[in-house]
């Protein structure tokens, strides 16, 4: 089978697979939908909030399904095949099956050491050279065992009939097969384990309950590492001709060999593949499918108020002070202006509008927030330029590999908490901003996941679908405009360069409070947060809002001149204030209460802009070169994987540790599996051969199977 | 000394720890007796003072408590040049943010060369059944590199307040030994220009070395 084909049927099944991951939340209304979704506790809009991830999820359970087939087939195969795999193996010996050039015996001697991932790899894509060219001769260091035509054949051929019969009838498939330990319960012999593997494949049957499919992750991933090992047959086959050794002897001294040798490398990479997978279980399960620890979920009566934001206040008073700003008359005004912005949207298809900026000044209306910032942040040339499906591709690889997770897993439990489509832990939206989260940080991997990405990407979420708001986040970070890609880069580049020439500014217009500062110590440690949020958290959220709507007109100058704009505004304030009460006042009082009225505040944002851009001080000087503050490495580099290689990239590590544990643990009645397991010095040539039919007719069938479904 | 609005000596503390070991959850609980889970991840170094009185004196804390994650470990400096104390917070029931303290400490030591006092702390003891650093291996450690040891639970509020005695007793302890050997307390001017009994004199690298309680 060639690469090609795998790759094709990859990505066949990962557009499916995303196409309903992408919720379609139109614009305007999305925000009000959501508010019900997540109001609702049960029914069937919750279901739908998350069906990509629970697709997702389907997805990684019919994985799992066709893994138990593999256990089958290592039985059905023994037989018929063992064979024609002696005949392989023994090459010189007699005359071989076919006409293929058969290596000599005593290449077959094998080496001991591990076959690591990446020589996996390499072996698969030699294969499809091969079947193209018909020569193996080039890979001769790869080539320890050509099998037989035949042999490839009748493998395939069962591999074939047994995806096709798990796929369409899983149920009937594992109780076939239910097999009786042996007599004296030897639990090495072939049929112990085939009984060993049934019952875990009867288990199984529960996986569809997330409580039940929680309850041992650990013994999940060995159970899927069981199964997904090499046919026994051939390892026996292989071992009874090398030493004529007792073969289940020589595989605990493997075993053995590997536990021991498991370095904390090995560990360290096990512990995170769990650790990543039952987070991503958690998302997958959503609020309610397992047990949340009460007080990660907020109180819900200690609210009252909701604002037209959709941010709950602990009091009425609060949510008044909020109400102030929103009084009838403004949101009549409001209502007009949409009108006239509706007709400037169309104008804008043809040309930019001349109105823009004064509009823009005056605040985007919040119905028309998530069009107006698409626009503004050009995601549509971003989303065009790259691949197709680059999100989806992203989001499924980074479940699996992303090694973000675990920060961006904490983070999300404390973004806009008090926001009510965030407060649910684990429900929809806090789905999506881990989804975004986690895909963000495979693509741009020079930023990866950094502390205050999560508000940022949680307000795009506040007005548009995942997809958008992923894009909106990364041209955010890229685009020349904003650059932000400078600010989250290792070592904060442009965030030292802003900041000296915030220095400049403050120096220059304002010398006073410049030197009481100086005073009284106040380092400028509150820029950090101002900036790399836009603002966020430390103003008001409407003000927030609203210097969003010119930073993503302007750009970066915003950043240095609304800071400029705020120490103008409470000069005379800081200027009285110690230290301690300079950066309380910073960080929390003007949170609370800005002090000035949005709209005052944003004319003198603009005096500000202009009297900077005036004295050619509105931005500092363009970064050194040896600083680069936008991606230079290649985006998203994970998607020149395939799928295929992940998943075999990944039981290779759980076959690693489930070795390790059956070597310590050979009495737990779970692990005891061992001559089952593939050796570490299986040919390569057999091993890519098994994994390359497994997962070829696996894709193929599975999308079949799919395309089916989806017709019924 | 000139301390602002009071005539309390005024001491800079500084939280270091890995993201999500309760840095943030100590401060509040100490300085508002909340426990608010829900609470903002750290991106800007937040503050707060408080002021104590231990052995009968009044001083002053100016905290500092900084974003956790990794990333941000390039910002340190900032926060805690110029303090007297740092605290080196790590979760009990997690390996790694106890090996990530050594991190901070070893970097303090070489930036601050001892003049400022460091307690490592274990958070989360309401966790104790899922514990992984035992408290004999973290006290072996803070002996090691002369830092003092507490546990606590910010969400219990367990030994919250007694953290910050014991980091002021000994910050006392060491200041008022810095002055009577008549060192120049190289204690910052910049940030912290309100040190406590600073007696200008010439740098002095010979700052006293380790001292616990």
């Amino acid at each position: 089978m060639p690469v090609s084909t795998l790759l094709a049927t990859d990505h066949a099944l990962s557009s499916r697979a995303s196409t309903t991951s992408l919720r379609a939340n139109g614009g305007s209304e999305q925000h009000q939908e959501h508010r019900e979704a997540t109001s609702t506790v049960s029914g069937p809009e919750r279901f739908l909030g998350s069906r990509g991830l629970t697709r997702f999820s389907a997805l990684n359970r019919s994985f799992n399904n066709v893994a138990n087939m593999a256990s089958d087939l290592k039985r059905n195969l023994e037989k018929t095949a063992v064979e024609v795999a002696k005949a392989a193996v023994n090459g010189g010996g007699e005359s071989p099956p076919d006409n293929t050039p058969s290596p000599s015996p005593q290449r077959i001697v094998v080496s001991r050491r591990r076959v690591r991932p990446t020589a996996l790899r390499q072996s698969a894509a030699s294969l499809s050279h091969d079947d193209d060219e018909n020569d193996g001769n080039e890979h001769a260091e790869n080539m320890l065992v050509t099998p037989s035509k035949e042999f490839v054949r009748a493998l395939s051929l069962r591999v074939k009939t047994q995806v096709a019969a798990t796929l369409s009838d899983p149920l009937r498939s594992k109780q076939a097969h239910h097999v009786s330990p042996c007599d004296e319960a030897c639990g090495t012999c072939a049929r112990c384990q085939a009984a060993v593997c049934t019952q875990s494949s009867n288990t199984k049957l529960n996986d569809h309950n997330p409580l039940t499919k929680r309850a041992s992750i650990k013994k999940r991933v060995a159970d899927i590492s069981n199964r997904l090992q090499f046919p026994k047959f051939l390892a026996d086959a292989q071992t009874s001709h090398d030493h004529g050794h007792d073969h289940h002897l020589m595989s605990d001294d493997d075993a053995q060999s590997v536990g021991t040798s498991s370095d904390e490398m090995d560990d360290r990479e096990l512990q995170e593949l769990i650790e990543r997978q039952t987070i991503v279980e958690k998302y997958e399960a959503g609020p309610e499918g397992h047990d949340v620890d009460p007080w990660e979920n907020p109180d819900f009566e200690l609210y009252k108020v909701t604002d037209r934001y959709g941010f709950v206040h602990k009091n009425e008073t609060e949510a008044e002070a909020q109400a102030l700003q929103n009084q009838r008359n403004l949101i009549k005004k409001e209502l007009q202006r949409e009108a006239k912005w509706l007709r400037m949207l169309q104008e804008w298809d043809t040309r930019h509008p001349a109105k823009l900026p004064e509009r823009i000044w005056k605040g985007v209306p919040e119905k028309l927030r998530s069009v107006v910032w698409q626009r503004m942040l050009g995601i549509d040339k971003f989303r065009k330029d790259a691949a197709p499906k680059t999100y989806e591709d992203l989001l499924m690889r980074a479940r699996l590999l992303s090694m973000d997770i675990r920060q961006i897993d904490l983070d999300i439990n404390r973004t806009y908490r008090d926001h009510l489509a965030f407060r649910r832990r684990y429900d929809s939206k806090q789905q999506s901003l881990f989804s975004v989260l986690s895909a963000y940080a495979m693509y741009n991997t020079e930023v990866g996941y950094c502390q205050g990405m999560s508000q940022i990407a949680g307000l795009f979420l506040m007005y548009m679908n995942e997809e958008d708001a992923f894009w909106c986040l990364h041209s955010l970070m890229v685009n020349r405009k904003y650059s932000m890609h400078g600010m989250f880069a290792p070592g904060f580049p442009k965030l030292h360069r802003f900041e000296q020439h915030y220095d400049h500014v403050m120096q220059r217009y304002l010398p006073k409070l410049h030197k009481h500062f100086d005073r009284e110590g106040v380092v400028p440690s509150y820029l950090t947060k101002w900036w790399f949020g836009c603002f966020l958290d430390r103003v008001p959220f409407a003000l927030a809002l609203r210097i969003w709507d010119v930073f993503l007109y302007y750009g970066d100058s915003i950043l240095i001149a609304m800071a400029f704009n705020i120490m103008d505004l409470h000069q005379k304030t800081l200027k009285k204030l110690p230290m301690e009460k300079c950066l309380d006042f910073i960080q929390s009082d003007l949170a609370r209460d800005f002090g000035y009225s949005f709209d005052h505040t944003m004319q003198a944002l603009e005096k500000c802009l202009k009297r900077l851009q005036s004295d050619k001080m509105a931005l500092p000087p363009l970064p050194a070169d040896s600083k680069p503050e936008l991606p230079t490495k290649q985006l998203g580099p994970v998607l020149t994987r395939s799928m295929v290689d992940i998943r075999m990239d990944i039981s290779e590590v759980q076959s690693r540790s489930s070795r390790a544990n059956s070597a310590l643990t050979k009495n737990d009645g779970r692990i005891n599996d061992t001559t089952a397991l593939l050796p570490p010095d299986a040919p390569p040539e057999v091993r890519k051969l098994y994994w390359h039919l497994f997962a070829s007719y696996y894709y193929m069938y599975l999308d079949e199977h799919r395309r089916k479904e989806a017709k019924n | 000394m000139e301390a602002g609005t009071s005539d309390s000596p005024v001491f800079k503390v500084v939280l270091l720890g890995e993201g999500a070991v309760g840095k943030s959850s100590i401060l509040l609980r100490y300085i508002e007796n909340k426990f608010n889970n829900k609470h903002l991840s750290t991106t800007q170094a937040s503050f707060a003072t408080r002021k104590l009185t231990v052995n009968g004196k009044t001083v002053e804390l100016n905290i500092w408590d900084t974003a956790g994650q990794e990333k941000y470990h390039s910002l340190g400096p900032i926060y805690y040049r110029g303090s007297q104390g740092a605290m080196l917070i790590y979760d009990i029931t997690d390996t790694r943010s106890f090996e990530r303290i050594k991190n901070w400490v070893r970097e303090l030591q070489e930036v601050l060369k001892g003049t400022a006092t460091l307690l490592v702390v274990g958070n989360k003891v309401d966790l104790d059944a899922t514990r992984q650093i035992q408290r004999e291996t973290a006290e072996e450690y803070a002996k090691s590199v002369g830092a003092l040891y507490a546990e606590c639970s910010a969400k219990e509020n367990i030994d919250i307040d007694a953290l910050f005695e014991t980091i002021t007793k000994a910050m006392m302890a060491k200041a008022s030994e810095v002055s009577t050997l008549n060192r120049g307390a190289s204690l910052r001017r910049s940030t912290s220009r309100r040190t406590i009994q600073v007696s200008d004199d010439t740098d002095t690298e010979a700052a006293p070395k380790k001292k616990c309680c």
